[in-house]
């Protein structure tokens, strides 16, 4: 086997047993690595209808299929699942920097990790070497801090740390995982996972090699690679980032602000990429082997958040700052940061905030359940502070902790009306009220509210389609965007280099050069819907109907007030119109359920029990 | 006529210009428009904006009054008096 190790590690942190079982050429060429990998795990792995929170529930890392080789801004991917604690359905999330690659070196491709400690322990693989370690002494520490103190208790600077912060542990719904300092596995709640298992980190240190199948052949494909990623496709990004998305989805009328009461922002200059890049950035970074270098670091230099540090894009800046009617870089700054240390999500915990802040101003809560913050929008330091709360369960916090969603049920009042959020996960940085094929994608995705299961605002805002009207067709879109992300994700291949790709037949090419494991571009796109089936099987055994795939009330009730968007909101009528369309394109019935002969064709028989049950649960 | 043209993102940053007013001939079209600029930015505004051939480069978006110009009839569309043409950078998410 070339680039896969082919081994799984089975790691139970209730009784410390470690088995490694192996996984052979035809499920690589199945599932692919990444994404393909994760979901078949944790499909495979997990007793049906269990709580997050079951020590049971497996915590799986999956690598990508070129994961530790020279592809460029793909050498260090890694997705992590499990159940998660936000939908109760499928929990994903992906990371970059250096841990992925570490592990590929210590020689496993997939981890899955089930139990409970008995007390805080975290994980130390060193190739063969998987022991439990004890992390008392690191129980209740930042993920910076637990990353410093691994390192040095095992006197390694190059060991690579995936953590958990006080988020996790504290069981916030929101929590996320930390790697090499700056790198988040944030979303769906997966750091409460980790914290549930009394699981501080996942320590690795490798050194065996990864051998490709054909080096040559790749050596002068990534040579070509690294050239394309270099040119204008990608510019953008190293020059100001991310950021810069806030201007331009100001100018369209697609940023949310104040919890979606507004889609324009009027402080936006002055939390745009532009105004960050004159202002913050002190450094701009890229990942192991990356040839774009898209990490913008920034650092308040005065003032009250004086040296925070963080690496701000364009989602969380959105999250802190338009979101909560914050103009103030230098606290959107030290919010990411505290969201870093803490390890909690920080689009989530941004969108959380501007909720609880509406909340306030509805008199829902006030200054006594706040700890004596006055939370109204426009709050810099009232924001800031709330991310602890949040993170540290104090005051109203422990409400918020429990996600929009779960807050929202449990204050009542209206607040359901205006909590944000798809399947329990909190929306992100589009107002899909005027871009209704991306509507549609967020409706459908499988991890909840998301913009990167699909990128469906991409033919929205670039102009391919009539972004404020609701059609059928937008389903095919939406479809091949999927299982074309699905492929991007279990490869894994940064989504910033998409421009550079020339299609399936290239990715799958250089897929058999890495791997050995012959491979077509047409095979490629069928494994990406076979991977969108399954997670839609994962789903529907976990409880998901039709009913589920909706929006955000105020998104179908509240049209958007002003700005190029103006008046658009997404109707009932709209989304069945367009919740039509997309079953109709994967071949799913009305009620989004996947039919026995597709499901053949994509080799996922082995799961028509799923289907069967429902239909008989049906009748 | 008048017409007004915005910048966003790094476009904004390598013109060093947020915004500019301009007067061009009746029936002028967008890609009269963007080769007009391009001669007096220069290959940089042409290597970032659009291909010569009339296509608007990946990653960019231009609009006019609000509208992107793929659902306007593309670079063929005419521009009218007091038309405001944005052009912005688009990113996609990451991981």
């Amino acid at each position: 086997m070339y680039a896969y190790t082919g081994k799984i590690l089975h790691v139970n942190v209730s009784n410390g047993n470690v088995k490694t079982k192996t996984f052979d050429d035809e499920f690589a060429q199945t599932y692919i690595g990444g994404t393909g990998f994760g979901i078949k795990t944790l499909i495979d792995n997990q007793k049906p209808g269990i709580d997050a929170f079951d020590p049971e529930n497996p915590l799986i890392y999956a690598l990508g299929a070129v994961c530790g080789t020279m592809v460029p801004c793909a050498a260090s991917k890694f997705g992590v699942f499990a159940k998660s604690p936000q939908s109760n359905m499928l929990g994903e999330a992906y990371s970059t920097g250096a841990w992925g690659a570490e592990l590929r070196h210590a020689g496993y491709d997939i981890i899955v990790i089930k139990g409970k400690a008995k007390k805080p322990v975290y994980l130390w693989i060193d190739d063969e070497s998987v022991q439990l370690m004890d992390a008392s002494h690191i129980w209740g520490k930042s993920t910076l801090e637990t990353e410093e103190t691994i390192k040095k208790d095992l006197g390694d600077q190059y060991i690579r740390v995936s953590a958990i912060g006080q988020g996790g542990e504290n069981l916030v719904r929101v929590a996320c995982l930390i790697n090499d300092y700056f790198r988040a596995a944030g979303r769906t709640g997966l750091g409460a996972v980790m914290g549930s298992k009394n699981l501080k980190a996942v320590a690795v240190r490798g050194s065996n090699d990864v051998k490709v199948a054909s080096p040559s052949d790749l050596q002068e494909l990534c040579r070509d690679l690294y050239e394309r990623c270099k040119g204008p496709k990608t510019s953008k990004y190293r020059t100001l980032g991310t950021a810069a998305n806030v201007l331009s989805m100001n100018s369209q009328a697609c940023m949310p602000t104040r919890n979606f009461q507004s889609a324009t922002f009027e402080g936006a200059e002055k939390v745009s990429g532009e105004y960050l890049n004159e202002n913050y950035v002190v450094k701009i970074q890229g990942c192991t082997s990356c040839a774009m270098r898209c990490e913008h670091i920034a650092t308040v230099p005065e003032g009250t958040f004086k040296g925070a540090t963080a690496r701000v894009e364009y989602e969380p800046t959105m999250a802190f700052g338009p979101y909560c009617g914050v103009d103030r870089l230098d606290a959107v700054i030290r919010a990411i940061e505290l969201s870093n240390l803490y390890g909690v999500d920080a689009i989530s915990t941004g969108i959380i905030i501007g909720f609880a802040m509406e909340c306030f101003e509805k008199g829902i809560i006030n200054e006594k359940d706040t700890g004596g913050l006055a939370l109204n929008f426009g709050n810099a330091e009232a924001m800031t502070q709330m991310v602890e709360k949040i993170a540290l369960r104090q005051d109203v916090g422990n409400i918020f902790a429990e996600g929009v969603k779960g807050a929202s049920e449990k204050l009542g009042h209206g607040s359901e009306e205006f909590a944000m959020h798809i399947k329990g996960v909190e929306m992100t940085g589009y107002d899909v009220r005027g871009l209704k094929t991306a509507a549609l994608g967020y409706a459908v995705s499988r991890r909840g509210a998301d913009h990167q299961r699909h990128g469906a605002y991409g033919p929205d805002l670039g102009g391919q389609v009539d972004r404020f009207k609701a059609e059928k067709n937008r389903g095919p879109i939406v479809m091949a965007n999927e299982d074309n992300y699905c492929i991007f994700d279990s490869m894994i291949l940064c989504k910033f280099s998409r421009g550079i790709w020339k299609g399936y037949d290239e990715i799958a090419k250089l897929y058999t050069m890495v791997t050995g494991i012959p491979m077509k571009g047409k095979e490629l796109q069928v494994a990406g819907e076979r991977m969108s089936n399954l997670a839609r099987l994962y789903n529907i055994r976990e409880g998901l109907t039709r009913k589920g795939d909706t929006l955000p009330p105020r998104v179908m009730k509240l049209p958007i007030p002003e700005g190029v968007a103006k008046g658009s909101f997404v109707s009932q009528q709209d989304l069945d119109i367009l919740l039509d369309g997309y079953y109709e394109a994967r071949g799913w019935t009305n009620e989004g359920v996947p039919k026995p002969e597709r499901l053949k064709a994509l080799k996922l028989a082995d799961y028509s029990n799923i289907i069967k049950k429902k239909r008989e649960s049906k009748a | 006529m008048k017409v007004k043209v915005r910048y966003l993102g790094p476009i904004r940053v390598m013109l060093n210009k947020k915004e500019e007013g301009l007067d061009v001939p009746q029936k002028t079209t967008l890609l009269g428009l963007l080769e007009r600029l391009a001669k007096v930015y220069g290959e940089s505004f042409v290597k970032e904006v659009y291909e010569p051939k009339g296509k608007i480069r990946e990653g960019i978006v231009v609009t006019i009054n609000g509208t992107a110009v793929g659902q306007l009839g593309g670079l063929k569309r005419q521009l009218n008096e007091g038309d405001a043409i944005t052009i912005l950078p688009f990113f996609a998410g990451g991981g």
